[in-house]
């Protein structure tokens, strides 16, 4: 399995808490590129590589000393008896303009390295904007660079780009050797025991779509997402909240103000306040407003099916699209939970195949009610992989 | 309904025509009715099914049953005449399911 993405997005943290619980379900090996880089480095001439001087070296000497890391990992990974092997590297750097890396682009990855990995998961991991951030501002060697949220957001593009690429090949090769479980792309927000059930590819992945704009409380999700979790892989597309940079922005145009202050509820209930000036976000909201559809589109696709919890009467513009996505464009199941009397628009229930739809009043029994139909009926969704 | 279905039937016509005439004249006309037959099949079953991106998954599931070099087409079935659709890929699989080729 790789996985990757756009660099400062805490991959490598967010691995070192969710390994232990991995290591639970067999014998993993775990490959940090840049570890191996940096033993690699003196046999080409390169004393000592670190983070600090990784952009003093010339590009060339650098995409030696990467290849021949992977050269060494593809090795180790043939000779293990290991059940998972994960390999860890960003797809893309931004290094400052100078000298050799002229274009401020350092590839940590390349469509031939992908291919000979062989990955059967790739990991797309992505992090708030905002926590990126704030990361790269505390990071000195990046401080270095320009650092605004028009260039992070481009930065997401870019690696994004290169992972699609190389995914996009594989799901063509679904009768190869190895089975491509698929292309995920994964937000930090989603607890630990999501990754360790998407790496064992033992339990249907589903995409739970529901009303983002407007709401504050997400309990009702929350307690379905639980009860799914027990039987499937539940990708929660709230857990990246560039809603909230959208949301913020619009009110700080609203309100005609000079700063957009976003308010984020943290996983142990914290709040924590950022502040923008209105330059840089204008700069780059149109990029990150038409990355939470592709991103969304992207995610829909490669998972088995998709399930709506209808949680309002009131439509919405992103839970009828996702909808119209998986059931018009890319033929996934979709099933739909709405706990109210009155019957949904005709336009909606179009796409919705007759049965696939749990009506009533009572929530809770709805939940159960479809989680127990889900269960039922996943095995003959069209969606499963080839074996 | 009736409209519906006809304009679904016109989009994949020519949407597997443009493809083909872009892909090559190696083509034969018996494979481009090929790819418009296993398109035509499924949306008959399947009338929400976008046409477009349903034609060019077709167009590459024949292309395959035909020999011809498939992987080379995907490019541009991806960007056909600068209309980008990448979903097909995924759509693939689904129909040559229903097809029984898997």
């Amino acid at each position: 399995m790789l996985v990757t993405g756009p660099p400062d997005n805490g991959r490598d943290e967010y691995l070192e808490v969710a390994l232990p619980e991995l290591q639970k379900h067999g014998k993993i090996g775990y490959h940090h590129v840049f570890d191996y880089m940096k033993k690699i480095a003196p046999s080409c001439g390169v004393s000592s590589l670190k983070r600090e001087n990784v952009f003093d070296v010339p590009r060339a000497k650098i995409y030696e000393i990467r290849n021949k890391a992977f050269s060494q990992i593809i090795e180790k990974i043939e000779d293990s008896s290991n059940n998972i092997e994960i390999v860890s590297t960003p797809c893309v750097f931004k290094a400052p303009i100078r000298g050799d890396y002229y274009d401020g682009i350092v590839e940590g990855l390349t469509i031939e390295i992908m291919k000979s990995l062989n990955p059967n998961l790739l990991m797309f991991f992505i992090d708030d904007l905002l926590k990126v951030r704030t990361r790269v501002n505390e990071d000195s060697q990046k401080s270095k660079l320009d650092r605004k949220l028009k260039d992070l957001a481009e930065w997401r593009e870019l690696s994004l780009k290169i992972a699609q690429d190389y995914a996009h090949a594989r799901v063509l090769q679904a009768k190869a050797k190895s089975v491509f479980l698929g292309f995920i792309i994964f937000a930090k927000q989603h607890p630990t025991s999501t990754f360790v059930d998407l790496l064992l590819g033992k339990k249907p992945r589903i995409y739970l779509s529901y009303h983002i704009t407007g709401q504050s409380d997400f309990k009702d999700v929350q307690r379905f997402m639980n009860k799914l979790k027990t039987s499937f892989v539940c990708i929660d597309p709230y857990a990246i909240k560039d809603w909230q940079i959208v949301n913020a922005y619009d009110k700080a145009i609203g309100e005609n103000k000079k700063e957009v202050i976003m308010k984020t509820e943290e996983t142990d209930g914290k709040i924590t306040t950022d502040r923008l000036s209105l330059k840089e976000t204008q700069e780059a909201i149109d990029l990150i407003r038409s990355q939470i559809v592709e991103r969304d589109f992207e995610i829909i696709a490669n998972v088995h099916a998709t399930v709506v919890y209808h949680r309002s009467e009131t439509p919405s513009y992103g839970v009828m699209v996702e909808v119209f996505h998986s059931a018009n464009v890319v033929l996934r199941p979709v099933y739909v939970l709405y706990p109210f009397k009155v019957r949904l628009s005709p336009f909606f229930e179009h796409y919705i195949k007759p049965g696939n739809m749990v009506q009533g009043e009572k929530v809770l029994r709805m939940e159960d009610a479809l989680v127990r139909k889900l269960r039922k009926e996943y095995k003959n969704w069209s969606t499963g992989p080839y074996t | 309904m009736e409209q519906r279905v006809t304009y679904g039937q016109e989009v994949i016509t020519r949407e597997i025509d443009e493809i083909a005439e872009v892909v090559g004249n190696q083509l034969t006309e018996e494979m481009k009715e090929k790819a418009k037959k296993i398109a035509l099949d499924y949306f008959g079953q399947n009338i929400n099914t976008d046409p477009q991106t349903l034609a060019r998954a077709s167009f590459y599931i024949a292309l395959k049953e035909y020999k011809c070099d498939a992987e080379k087409s995907v490019g541009t079935l991806i960007n056909n005449n600068g209309k980008q659709n990448h979903w097909w890929l995924y759509v693939v699989p689904i129909v040559e399911k229903r097809l029984g080729r898997k």
